[in-house]
């Protein structure tokens, strides 16, 4: 079953500096059948005007990941950490115990899009801690780049989270087809970052989501003139 | 466990005071609290500050990292924790004044003045703060139940 979260439904939150769409119930918004999804618990599409940001705050027993796609992210927080992220990098922070972090657009003049993932762990008050690493945009072309997961061996570098999830990064060009099996019992949420895709036959565009449960296989194919960039997580 | 709300109201001019704040903040986290970090703004004169190159600095950065308490932060506090800046206690001492003598304002909050044991080692006194919030956030969960 597919169960379409379409990009007009979300929660919207325009505060100037700050013109934020929620996949899920965030902040302001709340809507009670929009809590997430299995351990998928926020996903918010950020864009963030130049200068500013997110002041000093607190976060405990989360996993929290940023996808640039536009831009760059300056984080720092109490663990010591102070790191830049621009596109084709990924950060993931574990509150664990109890972190307070910033985050600000890292440049004075161009916005930052990005999206904000928060994953609800399997363990609490694990150790916070802060992961970074860049990719080559090519490892995403054409098929799934894993992006975090439980594994601490990974084929290529990914963000250990607390959680028997995985999230991956894609880029299709229109006509470009992958086919992703979902293992018996597994659940799957689909998000199109940017441009269109087909998913299972559906029509997909910017900030469209899809639950999807009881599938044996994600059937995704780049779509309209210049295919899509999406992320698909695969949970429990 | 029920939820505990707390704002870090805090006066810091060259970052110590704000290190041992943000301590404070995740000690808050830690005893599942929900947080708010502000910084008092300054009392002292745009030329005063001008003159401070240090200061400057600082104040640019936590300028753009933390908004001064607003009233809706005390009407949504249970405890606000205090934390005050060796240069000068008067921002913090004139904030608490003006909260006391804020008409109808929270009869439960609990305002508790963080101790900063400045001599210590910088790990011991952060962990400090770190303990001082947790007991904090520990009372006014035992006020509400």
């Amino acid at each position: 079953m597919i169960t379409l979260r379409l990009a007009k439904e979300r929660g919207h939150a325009d505060h100037g500096w700050l013109n934020s769409y929620h996949t899920f119930s965030f902040a302001n918004y709340y809507d009670p059948k929009q809590m997430g999804f299995r351990a998928l618990r926020v996903l918010n599409d950020d864009r963030v005007a130049p200068g500013r940001g997110f002041g000093s705050h607190g976060h405990r027993d989360m996993e929290i990941i940023s996808y640039v796609l536009e831009g760059s992210l300056a984080h720092k927080d109490s663990t010591g950490t102070e790191e830049v992220l621009e596109a084709n990098m990924v950060q993931a922070m574990s509150a664990g115990t109890g972190v307070i972090h910033s985050e600000f657009n890292g440049s004075a003049k161009q916005p930052v899009h990005f999206l904000q993932i928060w994953i609800e762990p399997a363990e609490m008050d694990v150790e916070p801690s802060y992961q970074q690493f860049a990719y080559d945009p090519v490892e995403k072309k054409g098929r799934l780049r894993l992006i975090a997961g439980p594994d601490r061996k990974t084929a290529e570098p990914a963000a250990l989270i607390h959680q028997d999830a995985r999230m991956y990064a894609s880029v299709l060009a229109a006509g470009e087809a992958l086919e992703q099996p979902i293992a018996k019992g597994r659940y799957a949420w689909v998000h199109c970052a940017e441009g269109n895709i087909t998913l299972n036959e559906h029509a997909l565009k910017e900030g469209d989501g899809a639950a999807i449960s009881d599938e044996a296989a994600l059937q995704i194919t780049g779509a309209g003139p210049a295919g899509g960039e999406f992320l698909v997580f695969d949970l429990a | 466990m029920r939820e505990v709300k707390l704002v870090v109201v805090f006066y810091s001019r060259y970052g110590a005071t704000e290190q041992f704040a943000l301590a404070a903040g995740v000690g808050a986290v830690q005893a599942h609290a929900n947080i708010r970090l502000r910084r008092l703004k300054d009392l002292a004169d745009g030329e005063t500050i001008a003159r401070d190159p240090r200061w400057t600095e600082n104040l640019e950065r936590m300028n753009r990292d933390y908004i001064a308490p607003r009233e809706i932060d005390v009407d949504w506090a249970d405890v606000l924790l205090v934390a005050s800046c060796p240069e000068s206690l008067r921002e913090t001492e004139q904030y608490v004044e003006a909260v006391l003598a804020t008409p109808g304002r929270n009869d439960h909050l609990l305002i508790v003045p963080l101790v900063d044991p400045s001599s210590d080692a910088p790990e011991d006194r952060l962990a400090s703060a770190r303990e001082q919030a947790r007991k904090a956030v520990e009372n006014a969960r035992k006020l509400k139940a």
